[in-house]
């Protein structure tokens, strides 16, 4: 494949990892918590297309949706409400332990080595073949990503409650002292967490049809590394951190030779290292901004 | 409630701020105090409401700081130290517009350095150290700065 083809499937990853981002963004813009947790609901949401594997499509996607936000939910009021306040270091720990707890459910419940999932399988149909080489599913994720933010732009600004979480994202304290209802916005960073989980395991599934238990661990460990490399305070930052993040590791897995592919970690990392110590902000927080690092 | 240095949500737009202020309204209640009242107090105000609040001048966001404080339509304005690290001209303007929000039977509780500016705005004054009282003034009566000084100065 020519390196047109490489940097038009890096796209795909690119946006995954964009979603997986704003899953993160969100509750860490409101709560300045970092939600590691947020993987398994993705592994869920993932695992959950299997059991409705003899369902019709809309279903599947309907309920994934569904069950993703029920438990983005249930996270937050089992976890995040009671460690209200609490330094953010006790929740992504907290968040930690109970991605390997889950990792062990998955494991327990559905074997360690995956179920397949065949969804929309056509989608990874090529529409232009040879050199470039894009597929449906490129042109689906990118659409998905892009209207998904827009609709998350217009409700951030055009809506009472968009009003009222950015300025809980700016100031917990004085945001709550005018009489914003912070466990609405909280509840509404979660919802919106949720249905960017869920997406997530609907688009990485069509491209990866086998769900394992290491999923969900595996995208939110590299979905985080994302915001912070754009700027984590930042939802739009950190968005476009994942983006970069998803897209260089897949451009890597492309053109490195394929016995030193057990060093893709390894080499997608060292990118992120380098960028961060030539711009520890952010990749795309303006220079001279000062910001409280994380 | 308008807070010590301001605290305005500095990302976001003038109106924004104001929006945010109305919140805490209570319901089924007409407002005294309204959005119209308000942009005829400061007129100013409407001028910048789309521009991010964070980069007025600091006496302008003083302004939208008590605006958005008015526009919960309070029975009685807390005020912390509304003067702090503002220009001259900018402390007339603040306690201007205090003078107004009397006058429409709004109360108001003031916690402030500059004490002679204070104490000819008060009805009652009081100069605390240490939780205790060591002065109090009340309108009509002279009182002499001397003394004032001393109560604020501790001498």
């Amino acid at each position: 494949m020519s390196w047109i083809g490489h940097l038009v499937n890096a796209v795909s990853l690119g946006v995954v990892y964009g979603l997986v981002a704003v899953s993160v963004g969100l509750v860490f813009g409101v709560l300045r918590q970092v939600n590691l947790a947020q993987g398994e609901v993705i592994a869920l949401g993932a695992y959950s297309l299997w059991m409705t594997r003899d369902l019709p499509v809309v279903v599947r996607i309907v309920f994934c949706i569904a069950l993703c936000v029920a438990m983005s939910l249930v996270i937050q009021v089992i976890i995040f409400r009671p460690l209200r306040g609490a330094s953010a270091l006790t929740t992504l720990i907290v968040t930690f332990g109970l991605s390997y707890a889950l990792e062990g459910v998955w494991t327990i419940v559905f074997g360690t080595n995956g179920q397949p999932v065949s969804m929309l399988s056509s989608l990874n149909n090529l529409v232009v073949g040879g050199d470039i080489g894009l597929r449906w599913i490129t042109l689906v994720e990118m659409a998905v990503g892009g209207i998904f933010f827009a609709v998350l732009v217009l409700v951030l600004y055009g809506s009472k409650i968009g009003v009222m979480m950015r300025a809980t994202a700016e100031d917990f304290r004085t945001a709550r002292l005018v009489g914003v209802r912070i466990d609405r916005v909280v509840t509404l960073a979660f919802v919106f967490g949720g249905v960017s989980a869920a997406m997530v395991a609907i688009l990485f599934t069509v491209q990866t049809p086998l769900v394992t238990p290491t999923l969900g661990f595996n995208l939110i460990t590299l979905g985080l590394v994302g915001t912070v490399l754009g700027g984590i305070d930042r939802l739009g930052r950190a968005t476009a951190g994942g983006f970069v993040v998803g897209f260089v590791n897949s451009l890597l897995g492309a053109i490195i030779p394929q016995e030193l592919l057990v060093f893709l970690p390894m080499l997608t990392f060292m990118f992120v290292i380098v960028v961060l110590v030539v711009r520890p902000a952010g990749l795309f927080t303006p220079k001279g901004s000062n910001m409280e690092r994380v | 409630m308008v807070p010590e240095g301001r605290h305005l949500f500095d990302t976001m737009s003038v109106k924004d701020n104001l929006a945010l202020g109305m919140l805490a309204r209570r319901r089924g209640r007409t407002p005294r105090i309204d959005e119209r009242w308000v942009a005829e107090l400061f007129p100013i105000i409407g001028e910048f409401a789309s521009r991010r609040a964070g980069l007025l001048s600091g006496g302008q966001q003083q302004l939208v700081a008590i605006a958005r404080a008015l526009l919960s339509d309070p029975d009685l304005l807390l005020l912390d130290e509304p003067s702090l690290g503002l220009a001259p001209v900018a402390v007339d303007a603040v306690f201007e517009a205090l003078e107004r929000i009397r006058a429409v039977g709004v109360a108001i509780l003031l916690v402030e350095q500059r004490a002679q500016r204070a104490t000819d705005f008060c009805e009652r004054g009081y100069v605390l150290s240490d939780g205790e009282i060591r002065l109090e003034v009340t309108e009509g009566t002279s009182e002499d700065p001397e003394s004032l000084m001393a109560a604020y100065f501790g001498r």
